[in-house]
């Protein structure tokens, strides 16, 4: 998908110039009042460029000099709202049958197996007023696939929702992507969505693009630091599963060819490839490595630091291990008395444990 | 029970505002969907003509029909040489002197209720490919239709009561255009009819009340089926 435009807004112009991966999906990641919406409202044709170009596949949308521009309803393209915007006269079935043609799917087989993946059938005769946020949630994506989009944009899908019920949407979103092959535009602000969907980052300030790219090359980028330290400093790891341990529900997941970090048990068959969130926090380092049966830390990996960086209050130190990196947050005492520097081989000893189900997803 | 000369007051002025309504309706909707939702340069004078009926004396409306739709006014010769048709002085020139008065309730409650939808759920049949007629058809009309409806109800009630314009244009004539307020208006110059006044006096309040109660129960319906039955579970 090609876009370069110009929108001159009230507080900066929004500028963009790039290509948007049509597989997958893509995160258009940024802080509120970014433009990120902005960006979304104009590929759907709810926002004119002042001047431009926008096309995706062989259809454009929008072209300045050509005097193109295609109405919203001829875009072919699914929006789902932060709001869910569903009509409220209608019933959740006729809200879903809303740009549904049964003559382009005679067996209703399309029809069958959007219920089935977003678990619409118990709903189908309630009105919009008497679904929780999620279940209306469910229904505007729903409402928004049966259209038959060739491309899918998300605003914030899940802001307006609580942590439990983002947590129940989450898979039906990957679930999404991978089973039906949609390529998915996503407005977040949130990390811990961007982790768990994007395969490709689009971080947006001020209606500038600043960074574009795979997401873990984009999240580990010295250029998203400040994203990052709003919540916690992390960096991603790609690794695999390595092993189950018998006795306790623990997980191995491997780094490198010699080293595996032990997290608490992710239910996932050997050799699945995920990539995991390590926050500085949790990563303290050590010159000599203790045996197991003298330290509770289980994860004691060999690794090589690369740059120090001061801060006001604390250091942080950004680890290789193999091609993987991660930080550590440690004092201007403990440097001193450890007397570290950039290439020095030294042990990072992991907490394992505060590895829980929102820091990991499939890659 | 009721008197022949009753029955037919009252049929007519039935037949007056029905007409009138049903007539002014499909404009109003136009008027107060573009009032509502479109800026243009002229958009201040649509908005004061159509207001004007409102302000302006019902005698004034109705002498202006006079000379622009009588025999010698200019509508009234185009009508009658291209159409031959002649509305002044019968029950369809009171219906359009109804439809003139009423029109700037009409427009007002529609556009209110226009004004009250949300766009963005307009927006968002658009994006599932429905074109403006569809999203006009499907999202807009159902959910102002509690609007039309009392757009309707006030547009009705002030058809039924209309006096001035009436007699200004169509006059009194028994049986053609003499509707409950005319009648009314007649028996109070005849002495000696108070009573006849009276009764008709007792029919109007009487339709007025049936056509509020049946507007509430309307509503009421109407309301439920767009914010849709919370309260009925």
């Amino acid at each position: 998908m090609k876009i370069k435009l110009r929108k001159l807004l009230t507080d900066f112009c929004f500028e963009l110039d790039t290509q948007i991966s049509t597989t997958g999906i893509s995160v258009i990641f940024g802080r509120s009042g970014a433009g990120k919406t902005t960006l979304i409202n104009l590929i759907a044709g709810i926002e004119k460029p002042d001047n431009g170009h926008i096309s995706f596949q062989q259809t454009c949308f929008f072209d300045s000099d050509q005097a193109i521009n295609l109405p919203i309803h001829q875009r072919q393209i699914g929006y789902v709202f932060q709001q869910s915007r569903l009509f409220p006269h209608f019933n959740v079935e006729k809200n879903l049958k809303y740009a549904y043609s049964p003559k382009e799917d005679p067996e209703g087989l399309l029809l069958q197996s959007i219920f089935n993946l977003l678990d619409l059938n118990a709903l189908l005769g309630r009105y919009p007023n008497e679904l929780s946020g999620g279940e209306k949630q469910r229904v505007a994506i729903g409402r928004a696939l049966l259209r038959k989009p060739k491309l899918l944009l998300m605003d914030e899908p899940l802001a307006s929702l609580d942590i439990p019920k983002k947590r129940e949407l989450l898979p039906y979103l990957e679930k999404l992507n991978k089973e039906l092959r949609l390529p998915i535009l996503y407005v977040t602000h949130s990390l811990d969505e961007v982790l768990f969907l994007a395969d490709e980052i689009l971080l947006i300030d001020k209606g500038q693009l600043i960074l574009q790219g795979k997401t873990e090359t984009i999240w580990n980028h010295d250029k998203m630091l400040p994203w990052l330290k709003t919540s916690n400093l992390s960096t991603i790891m790609h690794t695999t599963v390595f092993q189950h341990h018998c006795d306790y529900p623990l997980t191995s997941l491997a780094l490198n060819d010699q080293q595996v970090l032990w997290v608490a048990k992710i239910n996932q068959p050997v050799s699945t490839k995920l990539r995991i969130r390590i926050y500085a926090k949790d990563v303290s380092i050590t010159l000599n490595k203790a045996p197991a049966t003298q330290t509770s830390i289980r994860n004691i990996l060999r690794v090589r630091i690369t740059e120090i960086v001061k801060e006001q209050q604390k250091l942080k130190l950004k680890l290789a291990l193999g091609d993987n990196h991660c930080w550590a947050e440690i004092t201007q005492w403990a440097l001193q008395d450890l007397e570290l520097r950039v290439n020095q081989q030294v042990y990072a000893q992991i907490k394992g444990i505060s590895i829980n189900n929102q820091d990991w997803a499939m890659a | 029970m009721l008197t022949d000369f009753e029955i037919q007051a009252i049929g007519l002025s039935l037949k007056v505002a029905f007409s009138s309504v049903t007539v002014s309706l499909p404009f109003a909707i136009v008027t107060a969907w573009l009032l509502a939702r479109c800026q243009f340069i002229a958009k201040p004078l649509v908005d004061a003509i159509v207001h004007l009926p409102l302000v302006l004396p019902p005698v004034v409306i109705g002498y202006l029909l006079l000379i622009s739709f009588s025999s010698g006014g200019t509508i009234g010769i185009f009508l009658k040489q291209t159409l031959n048709i002649d509305i002044s002085f019968s029950w369809q020139g009171a219906a359009l002197a109804s439809a003139i008065v009423s029109f700037p309730l009409m427009v007002r409650a529609i556009r209110l209720s226009i004004e009250n939808v949300d766009y963005h759920l307009e927006q968002a049949a658009s994006t599932l490919g429905a074109n403006a007629i569809k999203v006009f058809l499907t999202i807009t009309l159902p959910l102002i239709s509690p609007g039309i409806l009392s757009g309707v109800i006030l547009a009705f009630a002030r058809s039924l009561g209309e006096f001035g314009a009436t007699i200004t244009f169509v006059s009194n004539i028994p049986e053609v255009t003499r509707t409950i307020p005319l009648a009314m208006y007649s028996f109070v110059q005849t002495p000696g009819a108070e009573f006849q006044a009276l009764r008709l006096c007792i029919i109007a309040t009487g339709i007025a009340f049936i056509a509020l109660i049946a507007s509430y129960v309307l509503e009421q319906k109407m309301h439920r089926s767009i914010t849709n039955k919370a309260s009925v579970k």
